[in-house]
């Protein structure tokens, strides 16, 4: 065994020792602790998978649009369908911590938004998060811009109230929020208040007119139709666009003169075996997320509380709670709005008041870091990621150039409003809705493929324009 | 390096199953999870009261 090759499995154990130190001397403190242990280690198996599949959804649009590679797009498919297997088991046994999304068009548009900037960016939110394990600093970036642009877009103020329409406004006012909320300042506060939380909140199952965590309800309503039929088709309609032309090619190299529709049928199934890597990571991928909730409810059910914030008052720490005495605790995999509370919770400590808007002072709060819930989940997702890294050989300290960095920034801009104005990223507002039964999931995904198409297109064109500049200076 | 990436997955499976045998029991006691079992003879060690918070916990939402 080389040198390289001992020194990372060191790393690699460090990294899991720290977890297991972490885990168990918090449990021994205070039991409490084990309710951050569960993000803890859901979050570590995140960033385990994420890497070892190379589970990316900015690359998923990227290679579908630009060279025709279906590969990732088919593995988040199946991942998706097998976390809403596990989904709908929980949720028909009445365990589910899942809550459904307002779906409108905001979330279409917050989908291309968020689309546009992924492709820019590199790299999607959680893609971002496991890069950052694999010591890519061009991610780092993406996820400060990305933290750093939420953290002040909640509470954008001044001249965008004049943005707001006034049926936001007054909608807003007769939400009757407390007085410490400044609701009537504040774009994205009067968005929520004023129109997002006047939307919709359904699932298939209640589409269909069955009760959500009813066995019909769950499996047929929100896992056969609102997950299944709509993903089969989904990727017919990829193996029809990218995969059938290849495969009709290769069955006429082999002789085969006649295609039948048996052989598309073999060509499909073809087509979602390929790669094995990313489907096994598919696969505990959604058994995880599923397990996820089911463990965080039990933990829930057995310190009798509903969310993180009661513990975290009953173990003394009251500084960064919302008006509700709540802090962000989603019961499932999420990766945006921790991110924007780290951020919050420094500008707070910076001596910036930043809780009278809705996201962090009704809401979410700004916890200390080090005892919120949901960022434990990411440092585990990043260390996870490392430790598989580590393992394979793929990591590497890659400092970016000037150009990368600045779509970086750009492309975590753009992420950071996507994901603020859909209230989630491509995990929260896409993965986890879709595979729980909630449209507002799928408006979410319509949205990302405009928004990652022209992006993708626009990168076609600029990468020819510098070719183009770098021949003519050479003289070519 | 298959080693260690057996190493990260038995330690990762140890505290993921302690996690979830650490949540069932409370699911169970409070008849989230298997309502038919204490009909057979399991008795769940919780009086009316707290059976009742338990209860409503789930139901108020």
């Amino acid at each position: 065994m080389d040198k390289v090759a001992k020194r990372n499995q060191k790393w690699a154990l460090a990294i899991l020792a720290f977890f297991v130190v972490i885990s168990v001397s918090t449990f021994a403190y205070n039991e409490y602790y084990i309710y951050l242990s569960v993000y803890l280690w859901f979050g570590l198996i995140y960033g385990l998978c994420l890497q070892y599949g190379r589970f990316c959804f900015s690359s998923a649009f990227r290679d579908l649009f630009a060279v025709g590679v279906v590969r990732m797009a088919v593995g988040i498919t199946i991942a998706i369908a097998l976390f809403a297997l596990v989904a709908a088991l929980v949720t028909a046994s009445g365990l589910s911590t899942f809550h459904p999304a307002p779906s409108s068009i905001h979330a279409v548009i917050a989908g291309a938004i968020f689309g546009a900037g992924m492709v820019f960016a590199g790299g999607c939110a959680s893609g971002s998060l496991y890069k950052s394990g694999e010591g890519n600093m061009n991610a780092m970036l993406v996820v400060l811009s990305i933290s750093v642009t939420q953290a002040l877009f909640v509470g954008v103020g001044g001249w965008t109230n004049k943005l707001v329409p006034e049926s936001w406004h007054h909608s807003a006012l007769e939400k009757g929020l407390p007085a410490s909320i400044n609701v009537t300042d504040g774009w994205m506060d009067q968005y929520l208040a004023g129109y997002v939380w006047d939307q919709p909140v359904t699932t298939f199952a209640k589409m269909m007119g069955w009760v959500n965590d009813s066995f019909l309800g769950a499996f047929m309503g929100n896992f056969i139709i609102g997950v299944v039929l709509p993903s089969a088709l989904l990727l017919a309609l990829v193996y029809y666009i990218w995969s059938r032309k290849p495969y009709i090619r290769k069955q006429v190299k082999l002789g085969k003169t006649n295609i039948t529709f048996v052989d598309h049928i073999k060509g499909y199934w073809s087509m979602l075996v390929a790669s094995k890597r990313t489907a096994i990571a598919g696969l505990i991928l959604g058994v995880a997320a599923g397990l996820h909730m089911l463990v965080l409810q039990g933990v829930r059910v057995k310190f009798g509380v509903k969310n993180a914030g009661t513990l975290l008052e009953r173990m003394g720490f009251d500084f960064g709670l919302s008006v509700n005495g709540t802090v962000f605790d989603p019961g499932y995999w999420y990766v945006t709005t921790q991110e924007a509370q780290w951020v919050g919770w420094m500008i707070q400590k910076l001596g910036f008041e930043n809780m009278d808007n809705i996201f962090f002072g009704y809401v979410n709060g700004i916890p200390n870091p080090a005892i919120n819930p949901a960022d434990w989940m990411s440092i585990a997702t990043i260390g996870g990621a490392a430790i598989m890294a580590l393992l394979y050989k793929e990591f590497k300290f890659k400092k970016p150039t000037l150009e990368l960095a600045t779509w970086a920034i750009i492309g975590g801009i753009l992420m950071g409003i996507g994901a603020r104005l859909a209230l989630g990223c491509n995990i929260g507002a896409f993965f986890v809705r879709v595979a729980n039964g909630d449209p507002s999931g799928w408006l979410f995904g319509i949205g990302m493929v405009p928004g990652a198409y022209i992006t993708v297109k626009f990168f076609n064109w600029w990468t020819d324009r510098q070719m183009k500049k770098q021949l003519s200076a050479s003289g070519l | 390096m298959k080693s260690t990436l057996w190493i990260v997955v038995v330690v990762t499976t140890f505290f993921t199953s302690f996690l979830l045998g650490y949540s069932l029991p409370p699911l169970i006691e409070s008849g989230m999870i298997g309502k038919k079992t204490t009909q057979i003879g399991l008795k769940p060690k919780l009086d009316e009261k707290m059976k009742d918070y338990y209860r409503n916990l789930q139901n108020a939402e």
